[in-house]
């Protein structure tokens, strides 16, 4: 009953990381039509950003929202220069291009920061949480990170169906031409979109690395983890990106604790072909409301 | 007036069939134009998709574009949103000169239009369709969009009313929450034209808005198309097949065929010119 508990535990606290992930995953396809497979180096560029200035000496928080910010530009910049200039070409170009991204910053990484593990701080406690006389895998540095995750998507939510330019983030992103002649400056959105995608990229690569080892390579996996959440939730919804985060993080945590750590690479493969061949438009497709 | 094919005799006729007039000719003359095309020709590799062709939209009234299939209609229609630059030619809106106009220019210039293929938001709702037509007045800057700040919800409110309104006169403030994808096809032209309303537009190219309709639904296009004209001065340029309804609420025609301009003045002008029965029943006229 115990290791239920904690495997669920243990399972939500990572799911939520891989939803966040899968979000900014989503969040670029459906508005440029790219897997961005440069958002693990993205992030890692950024939690290391976050490491410099810890290591220099200043508070956590400082780096966390350092980090944010920096992954706010790199999006932007990203998309600005490196993107946009490929746009309006087969969409192949873009997804080779960000794979090349994803070669150049892990080496850059490499050189400025170092090939080496290093342990990046928590802000909260890693150790589970005693509840009544049994310790959970639950730690604070997990509460945090739900949280972080559960707060970072609310305001996403309400940033696209609340607000203006949300609306006209979402209109680029169905419909650009149409949403140009609205007089949208779609071009903008997408830097837009790009930085935010990022931003929420950031804050999966820095709590991943909470309590834990960082090197260039690090996020290598989660970007793996991460597109099969999407693919899983549809790769077009946010909702369902959030869904195939939490489903893939709970049950690569049952793999790993029933049936063995080594088999979870291979089960979220498994997953990902099964969700191909039975539901290739994810769980959450809205393709049949398309199809008008 | 005799109605004369080719010859511009329309009271907004200003110095034309100068392809490529000079920029220093605009200006006073044409002051009272919503929109001006001056001797635009227009090339497709070899092909000419027009020919020297001038329209005039004067303020406030309907001005319609026909012509068989092929005539150039759409083409025209593009050039007055600046989508297709001509090769020889001015654009001149308001009197002023226009040069390369870009699509998120238009509304910022006061045009909207609609297009033949509706290009609704299927996964947004009509409201926040109209909502993104009407953003053209919206001014919070991302910053206080996102930090929801009292001014951004005002406005925000404001926009929702206006919207709320154009959907209202359109008769279709009832699906306001719907998404276009499951309305039917009268209903998804209206929000369509409703989000070209929304953004309070001076001039209005409507693209074929009769396409697919019935008769009671093309009665209140027409009906609605001049009401905006004289009642909210709106400049209309209208291309149209159905020709009942271009007779019924256009102020002046413009005919094309093979990309020249073969006729305008007001309906009853064009219907009776041996040049334009020529053209749709296939005469010869010397």
């Amino acid at each position: 009953m115990q290791q239920l508990l904690n495997t669920a535990l243990g399972g939500l606290t990572l799911g939520m990381v891989y939803a966040a992930f899968a979000l900014a995953l989503v969040l670029i396809w459906r508005s440029t039509r790219v897997v961005n497979f440069a958002q693990a180096p993205m992030a890692m560029v950024t939690t290391f950003v976050a490491l410099v200035i810890v290591d220099a000496g200043h508070s956590y928080w400082l780096a966390f929202a350092a980090a944010l910010a920096s992954g706010l530009v790199l999006g932007a910049v990203i998309e600005r220069v490196v993107v946009r200039p490929v746009e309006g070409g087969p969409e192949i170009n873009a997804v080779i291009l960000t794979l090349g991204l994803f070669i150049v910053l892990h080496a850059l990484a490499a050189v400025i920061f170092g090939n080496r593990y290093r342990s990046f701080p928590a802000p909260f406690g890693v150790r589970g949480i005693e509840v009544g006389g049994t310790t959970i895998a639950l730690t604070g540095f997990g509460i945090f990170t739900i949280l972080a995750v559960l707060v970072t998507m609310g305001l996403l939510l309400l940033l696209f169906q609340r607000t203006d330019i949300g609306l006209r983030m979402r209109a680029s992103a169905f419909n650009p031409e149409v949403a140009r002649l609205l007089g949208v400056r779609v071009g903008r959105m997408l830097t837009l979109g790009w930085a935010l995608a990022s931003v929420v990229g950031s804050l999966a690569g820095l709590l991943i690395a909470g309590g834990s080892l960082v090197h260039p390579g690090y996020m290598d996996s989660v970007v793996v983890y991460g597109f099969v959440a999407a693919v899983l939730g549809g790769l077009d919804s946010p909702f369902g990106a959030v869904v195939g985060g939490l489903l893939l993080g709970l049950a690569l945590s049952f793999v790993s604790g029933y049936v063995g750590s080594q088999l979870v690479a291979l089960a979220a493969l498994v997953i990902l072909m099964l969700v191909l061949v039975l539901r290739p438009g994810g769980l959450f497709a809205q393709t049949a409301a398309r199809r008008v | 007036m005799p109605p004369s094919p080719s010859s511009p005799d329309r009271p907004t006729g200003s110095p034309t069939g100068s392809p490529g007039g000079s920029p220093a000719a605009t200006g006073a003359v044409t002051g009272s134009t919503a929109l001006a095309l001056r001797g635009v020709t227009v090339t497709f590799g070899g092909v000419k998709a027009l020919t020297g062709v001038d329209l005039a939209v004067a303020p406030g009234t309907v001005h319609g574009v026909i012509g068989p299939n092929g005539a150039g209609k759409t083409t025209l229609f593009n050039v007055a949103c600046g989508f297709v630059v001509p090769d020889e030619g001015t654009i001149e809106r308001r009197g002023e000169r226009l040069t390369r106009l870009r699509p998120h220019d238009l509304a910022g210039l006061g045009t909207a239009r609609t297009l033949q293929g509706l290009g609704l938001f299927d996964r947004v709702t009509v409201l926040e369709n109209v909502l993104v037509g009407a953003d053209r007045h919206a001014r919070s800057g991302f910053l206080t969009a996102l930090l929801g700040l009292p001014r951004a919800a005002r406005e925000d409110r404001a926009l929702r009313e206006r919207a709320m309104a154009v959907l209202d006169r359109l008769g279709i403030a009832s699906y306001a929450a719907r998404y276009p994808g499951s309305l039917p096809y009268p209903v998804r032209k209206r929000v369509a034209l409703a989000r070209a309303l929304a953004a309070e537009p001076d001039l209005l190219l409507l693209d074929e808005p009769a396409s697919g309709l019935g008769a009671d639904d093309m009665t209140e296009l027409g009906d609605l198309v001049q009401s905006l004209a004289a009642e909210q001065g709106v400049s209309v340029l209208l291309v149209e097949h159905h020709m009942d309804l271009v007779m019924r609420v256009c102020d002046e025609i413009t005919v094309l065929d093979f990309g020249r301009r073969i006729a305008s003045g007001t309906p009853a002008q064009v219907r009776d010119d041996p040049a334009v029965l020529a053209a749709y029943l296939g005469e010869q006229v010397g």
